[in-house]
């Protein structure tokens, strides 16, 4: 978790960074004596102090902000990473820095989220059954209150999707209406990554919802809608990870005939090759099930390039 | 002594927004942490809070200081535009930019360097829809250079010596342009400015014989910097840069970093681009379709 103490730290990075002499930082804030005592100390600013040394730094303390989980993040970005591994579920990379990055963790992905990714990764390697690790999972909000609030924070719609996506079917339906009424605007998230959040939830909406039969059916008045955020927001967002999944989605959730298909589907192609230069659609299930490969042939060799263009549809 | 600085009462509007929003009543959210006459006056701003009592009172709303900062620059800053104006204004992508451009064109809400840098974004979109000529471009600039600092401590001044270099083939700034560019930091906190500025820098320099050196540099930062912040416009314009880079240095991997960089064209545009078609010439013969078709094709095999 961010500490206040590491705010002190940031303070003193920037003013070395930025040339300042304590005589010119400090001046009618704190004495020298006592700032130095904060440093050495690693103890927290008081927070007019705060305000006013940031001010002094010619920032503004939103940008101090970003600066600061940056700057925290970065000195501790093993833990950054081994997170987006297990998230990814790039496990090979991850298990290297299992061994590696114990508690206690210093970043926002401290608290909940990675205790959480690494619940799941002790699931999937067997270490610890299914039960145990979902009842963690409910163990780290409470889906009742959750219904009923006007906010949720990042930490807890982590724990929403993960039991989204491996939680049991009685689980999923909780927890899809929490999630659709952050989709509409009924609930607020509360997190600094607003862009990357919310993009993570309508990946995982719309992938679970899209290829499960049964939820597909108990939610079916809203696919159409799920649907259409997704393409919404990853042309006004146009976040690198939203577009292989959106397009991924949208060729399950659009029929061959629809004239978009040909257009997403050179698009997924084209992600697919950006991903890993030697993917071939013959080693593709995923496409196969839809498409031979002559028709495949025959979607490649027939549209012109001049159509794929995504944007072309217009922005959102 | 009352606060200096006006966004401190963000975190205390917050608290309260919070408060209300959970239907906390204020004795609830207080009791243990300070007293209600204490809270009324930390509100009023007749007294600073104190450190940890805010952290207390952030810790009961169950949510980070960070976190609840951002949420309410969220909910009480109404986005301008101002970012998608000039990415769509940069990736000549002008039918999306024409809503931001119609909101922007007499934007004053900001301070004085910023609302300058805007107005000249709006005539750099004016000067790509033929309204005006590259001299009256030029003169517009040359007007408005003293609102900017040409020692280029912010990023409004970086932006606009990278843009005047970009539109006038200028570079007798370079030397303090490349410096900004890579030691003050733009790319924790102004991320979005910062990679179109990188962009722009780059496709200067890409033409400039003497310079290859700190093209290298620059290009190998910005493939780092993009693909640290998940912005596929960015990637997108980093892949280019990195291609020639490598393409520079004799790498001839170059060619898979093109395609990359061509494979984002057709997720993120409406048409094809030319602003890096002079970069795309110096490496390969081959038409941008060709090289996409016969990926695809190999794709096949």
């Amino acid at each position: 978790m961010i500490g206040q103490n590491q705010f002190t730290e940031v303070i003193e990075h920037l003013r070395i960074q930025k040339k300042l002499t304590y005589q010119i930082f400090l001046d009618g804030i704190v004495s020298e004596r006592s700032y130095r005592r904060y440093v050495n100390e690693g103890k927290p600013f008081n927070f007019e102090v705060l305000v006013l040394l940031v001010e002094r730094l010619q920032m503004r303390m939103r940008d101090f902000i970003i600066f600061s989980l940056n700057h925290i993040s970065i000195k501790h970005q093993e833990e950054i990473y081994l997170s987006h591994y297990l998230d990814h579920e790039m496990f090979d990379d991850a298990k290297p820095l299992i061994e590696k990055v114990k508690p206690p963790f210093y970043t926002h992905v401290g608290d909940v989220i990675l205790p959480s990714l690494l619940k799941r990764y002790a699931f999937l390697n067997h270490q610890i059954n299914s039960f145990e690790y979902i009842h963690f999972l409910k163990n780290q909000i409470n889906i009742e209150q959750l219904k009923s609030r006007s906010i949720i924070d990042r930490n807890a719609l982590k724990i929403l999707l993960l039991l989204l996506k491996d939680g049991p079917y009685d689980d999923q339906i909780q927890v899809v209406p929490i999630l659709i009424d952050l989709m509409l605007g009924h609930k607020q998230l509360i997190t600094q990554q607003y862009d990357l959040d919310m993009n993570a939830m309508i990946q995982s909406l719309a992938r679970v919802l899209f290829s499960d039969p049964a939820l597909k059916i108990k939610f079916t008045s809203f696919i159409d809608h799920i649907f259409e955020f997704a393409l919404n927001n990853v042309k006004k967002h146009h976040l690198d990870d939203s577009f292989m999944s959106f397009f991924n989605d949208a060729l399950d959730y659009i029929s061959k005939d629809d004239k978009r298909f040909p257009l997403y589907l050179i698009q997924y192609i084209m992600i697919k090759r950006l991903q890993n230069k030697t993917y071939t659609l013959k080693d593709d299930p995923f496409i196969l099930n839809k498409l031979s490969l002559d028709e495949l042939n025959m979607i490649i060799s027939h549209t012109s390039l001049d159509r794929v263009y995504f944007m072309k549809e217009g922005a959102f | 002594m009352p606060y200096s600085n006006h966004e401190l009462t963000l975190y205390l509007e917050a608290v309260e927004t919070l408060r209300k929003e959970k239907k906390l009543s204020i004795e609830d959210l207080i009791e243990n942490i300070t007293s209600e006459r204490s809270y009324r006056r930390y509100l009023n701003q007749d007294l600073p809070i104190p450190l940890d009592t805010l952290e207390k009172l952030i810790f009961k709303l169950g949510v980070d200081l960070p976190d609840i900062l951002m949420y309410v620059l969220k909910i009480k800053q109404k986005p301008s535009g101002i970012i998608e104006f000039f990415t769509y204004t940069h990736y000549q992508e002008l039918e999306l930019a024409k809503p931001y451009y119609d909101a922007l064109k007499n934007y004053d809400k900001d301070s004085k360097p910023l609302n300058t840098l805007v107005s000249l974004y709006v005539s750099y979109y004016e000067f790509q829809l033929n309204l005006m000529s590259i001299d009256q471009l030029k003169h517009i600039f040359e007007t408005n250079k003293d609102v900017f600092d040409a020692s280029i401590p912010n990023i409004e001044s970086l932006s606009y010596f990278v843009l005047y270099a970009y539109l006038f083939d200028d570079i007798s700034h370079h030397d303090v342009i490349t410096s900004s560019l890579l030691e003050k930091n733009f790319y924790m906190s102004q991320i979005l400015l910062f990679d179109i500025v990188m962009d722009q820098y780059l496709i200067v320099l890409s033409k400039q014989t003497n310079e290859q050196k700190d093209y290298i540099k620059l290009a190998a930062f910005f493939f780092q910097v993009a693909h640290m912040w998940h912005d596929a416009y960015f990637i997108y314009s980093s892949h280019i840069h990195m291609a020639y880079q490598k393409y520079l240095q004799a790498d001839e991997t170059y060619m898979n970093d093109l395609k990359n960089h061509l494979f984002y064209e057709h997720m993120l545009l409406s048409k094809p681009s030319s602003m890096y078609n002079n970069i795309i010439a110096s490496m390969t013969n081959l038409l941008k379709d060709d090289i996409i078709k016969n990926d695809l094709l190999e794709a096949l095999s």
